[in-house]
């Protein structure tokens, strides 16, 4: 019991006292998660709707695909990842391994599944109605697609929050892409990860207490956001 | 007067049943046709179908709006002179006047003109809680709404299904009395779909029976 007593009582020093390594390491896991799910968001947005409102040949198979994505192994994407920015791999000329930059990508692919089945279940638990109401006042296709955006808003920002849940959490990806190099590609799941196998118990409950507090923070920030349009 | 729809020879299956069979139909300028039936008669479909929301079964005939037919090019050019109203309708997750004034801000209509024209269909159609939010009305509220949104477009041709069936006759009446003025001072044509004769009697000039997918009378 007291190596876990001790373990919170120094990480709350940690925290209180900002320590600036801890800090560094929570601001690079912010920052490589945020920008995957916007560009994940920014691709799999338009994505998941022609999923859900497009006629075409195959569209079940992408949605399957899809669908299937979201259980993506984290692992498998940075192994992949990996093995694409390796030195001698096809696109190893690009020097991105062990960067911030190529665990944005690994995160992105985990993330774009979720955001791309997510949207096409959004927009199509939608009122039928929606799409015909919108057409017959003459909207364009770019203002109808615009108004199922907007009426499937409440679903879009759950699908974010699940986007950056699955990121943020996970370590397989970043681990092997980013190689946890501190200040460079360290992360906070990575360096939790390392701090348990050193025996630093202090170290790693404070990087948990952070990152907990940060995943609350973000969720409580959306699911105002969310509540807040549902009655407005 | 110009027909400003011509149906011809246009069929409709669901499921391998034929649900509508139109051999001709026109819609005359400034006209306002009735068209009633049973349930299940191709009504709303033909509406649909006219009002460009479905498309009718290739190799059937054909359906000009404005002595043009509908091909991608043109589409939102024709369906922007038409307007569907359905029994249920949709309300956007906005309030009332944002809702009545949705299309009219999809045509880039300045600020001031759809200011004026959301007041005169809300004012017609007695409208008096505009910054209500549309998702919490009444049915036969939102069917007001949804009336006044369509009207406000000033549409060369309505096409209305049911749409004020969840109201009192009284106020039904009154309204549609309303709006068959507005409609003849505006010169529109409309296609009213009803069950009810006294509607039929009190707006159309012309009335038709449709059964099975095929005009009777």
């Amino acid at each position: 019991m007291d190596l876990i007593f001790d373990g919170f009582s120094k990480a709350f020093d940690m925290i209180i006292g900002i320590d600036r390594g801890l800090f560094t390491i929570a601001w690079l896991s912010i920052k490589v998660s945020l920008f995957a799910v916007l560009i994940s968001s920014i691709i799999g947005v338009p994505l998941g709707t022609w999923l859900a409102i497009g006629h075409f040949r195959g569209r079940k198979i992408f949605l399957t695909l899809a669908n299937a994505g979201m259980g993506l192994p984290p692992v498998v994407v940075g192994l992949t990842v990996a093995l694409m920015f390796w030195r001698s791999g096809p696109m190893g000329e690009f020097q991105l391994m062990y960067t911030p930059l190529a665990m944005i990508i690994a995160q992105t692919i985990i993330a774009l599944p979720i955001l791309i089945a997510l949207t096409t279940s959004a927009i199509q638990s939608l009122d039928k109605q929606v799409e015909l109401e919108t057409r017959t006042l003459g909207a364009s296709n770019w203002q109808m697609i615009a108004t199922l955006w907007k009426e499937a808003r409440l679903g879009l920002l759950a699908a974010a929050m699940a986007a950056f849940g699955g990121v943020i959490s996970e370590v397989g990806a970043v681990l092997i892409v980013g190689g946890n190099i501190f200040g460079q590609t360290r992360v906070m799941t990575t360096a939790i990860v390392m701090e348990s196998r050193m025996g630093h118990f202090d170290t790693a409950i404070a990087l948990s207490i952070l990152l907990l507090v940060l995943i609350f923070i973000t969720n409580f920030i959306l699911t105002y956001l969310q509540q807040r349009q549902q009655n407005g | 007067m110009a027909e400003v729809v011509r149906v011809r020879a246009i069929q409709k299956k669901y499921n391998g049943k034929l649900i509508l069979d139109i051999e001709e139909f026109d819609l005359l300028s400034g006209e306002i046709v009735t068209i009633s039936g049973l349930n299940g008669a191709g009504k709303s479909t033909l509406l649909k179908i006219i009002g460009l929301l479905e498309k009718p079964d290739k190799g059937s005939g054909f359906l000009e709006i404005f002595g043009q037919r509908p091909v991608l090019k043109n589409r939102l050019n024709l369906r922007r002179k038409l307007v569907v109203v359905s029994q249920t309708p949709f309300m956007f997750r906005t309030d009332v006047f944002s809702n009545i004034a949705l299309g009219l801000k999809w045509r880039k209509l300045d600020r001031k003109v759809i200011e004026k024209r959301v007041l005169e269909a809300a004012d017609l159609f007695e409208i008096d809680y505009l910054e209500q939010s549309a998702t919490t009305l009444s049915r036969g509220q939102m069917q007001r709404v949804a009336f006044a949104r369509a009207l406000a477009l000033k549409s060369d041709v309505f096409l209305l299904d049911e749409p004020l069936n969840a109201l009192d006759n009284e106020i039904k009446d009154r309204l549609l009395s309303k709006l068959k003025k507005v409609l003849t001072k505006e010169g529109s044509s409309a296609i009213y779909v009803s069950h009810s004769r006294e509607d039929v009697d009190l707006i159309s000039d012309r009335q038709l029976v449709l059964s099975e997918g095929r005009f009777i009378s």
